[in-house]
């Protein structure tokens, strides 16, 4: 039969996992050893700054990593965050100045999943709308022991920064399974503003697929990717060099 | 001489007696030992609530929220607080 987990707070909240100065989230978790795939299916949307909830993987308080929904200033987004060595870091954010249709795709579904694997002591984040097809988010290099824990949080910041109310997040399953590399579609610029950030972002065998638009940069191609127009006549390369395409690295 | 096996049977009842007494300590930590109850789990401010909702996992996906029980390998962390 299934089921889900809720995890939520009263107010006031103040409940976060930020760099070295809050660590008041609820949180369940479990030992992971390993490389491996984390994910979740994450059901309701946040309605308050600063309030999220999504996967964690945690060594310590100066090392752990968030992927998370969120809401922010009023709006919806996915984010990749972390705490390296003690230093507050995003590793991927979905910006509502330059990722405008990340802000509306996640704005209008009410349940989103996420993925976060660990290969050696590189992690990658992904987020999905169906649970089948996957954007890739970013890859982070992060020194850790070969056993951590993993689970899953809610974050629900309070005054006097932010308002104060009361929070929930739904996880419909918690999967742990051994570490797999996907291949990863890239959507300019809903997940990377320009072609050329999700060239540097990609791995072998990818995807990156262009929106329609005139986008105004030089494209370096380094790697083997698969780079794909939305429409041959409307999403254009528009700068004097255009695509450089070096060799050994095929591009389709 | 003749006080030894006296000693030694002192020694065999003081074992026994500290044999009692960790299986007794055992029980107690087992009977009383925190069983978190997803249904129940309220730590601090907040609520750990498993539901058996009519939301869908993906096939062939085990759902482990749907127990009443917490599996033994999860910890609640929830360090309440707030400035």
């Amino acid at each position: 039969m299934p089921g889900y987990l809720t995890i939520s707070t009263t107010s006031p909240p103040d409940r976060d996992l930020y760099s070295v100065i809050n660590f008041w989230a609820p949180r369940v978790m479990q030992n992971i050893t390993g490389n491996f795939t984390i994910d979740t299916k994450l059901v309701g949307a946040f309605n308050a700054s600063i309030q999220s909830g999504g996967i964690l993987v945690w060594q310590d308080q100066n090392n752990f990593l968030r992927l998370e929904r969120a809401c922010r200033d009023g709006y919806q987004e996915i984010l990749f965050i972390g705490t390296i060595n003690g230093v507050f870091s995003v590793l991927w954010s979905s910006p509502e100045t330059s990722n405008p249709g990340m802000i509306i795709k996640v704005s209008n579904i009410n349940t989103i999943y996420l993925m976060l694997t660990r290969i050696g002591m590189t992690y990658s984040g992904y987020y999905s709308t169906n649970g089948l097809d996957w954007d890739f988010l970013a890859n982070i290099t992060m020194e850790t022991p070969y056993s951590l824990m993993g689970g899953l949080y809610l974050v629900n910041r309070g005054p006097p920064e932010f308002s104060s109310t009361a929070s929930a997040v739904s996880f419909d399953y918690f999967r742990i399974s051994p570490a797999k590399v996907l291949p990863a579609t890239i959507i300019v610029p809903d997940i990377y503003p320009t072609i050329q950030a999700a060239i540097n972002a990609a791995s072998a065998g990818d995807t990156i697929y262009v929106r329609n638009g005139t986008y105004y940069e030089n494209v370096v191609v380094n790697k083997t990717i698969s780079l794909i127009g939305e429409n041959k006549n409307t999403t254009v390369v528009d700068r004097n060099i255009g695509i450089v395409l070096h060799e050994k690295h095929p591009m389709r | 001489m003749l006080l030894a096996p006296f000693a030694s049977s002192l020694k065999r009842g003081s074992a026994l007696k500290k044999l009692a007494s960790c299986i007794l300590v055992a029980v107690l930590c087992v009977m009383f030992a925190p069983t978190f109850n997803f249904k129940q789990v309220k730590v601090g401010a907040s609520n750990f609530i498993p539901n058996d909702g009519s939301t869908s996992s993906l096939p062939g996906f085990s759902d482990e929220f749907n127990s009443s029980t917490l599996d033994p390998r999860w910890t609640v962390i929830d360090p309440g607080g707030g400035v």
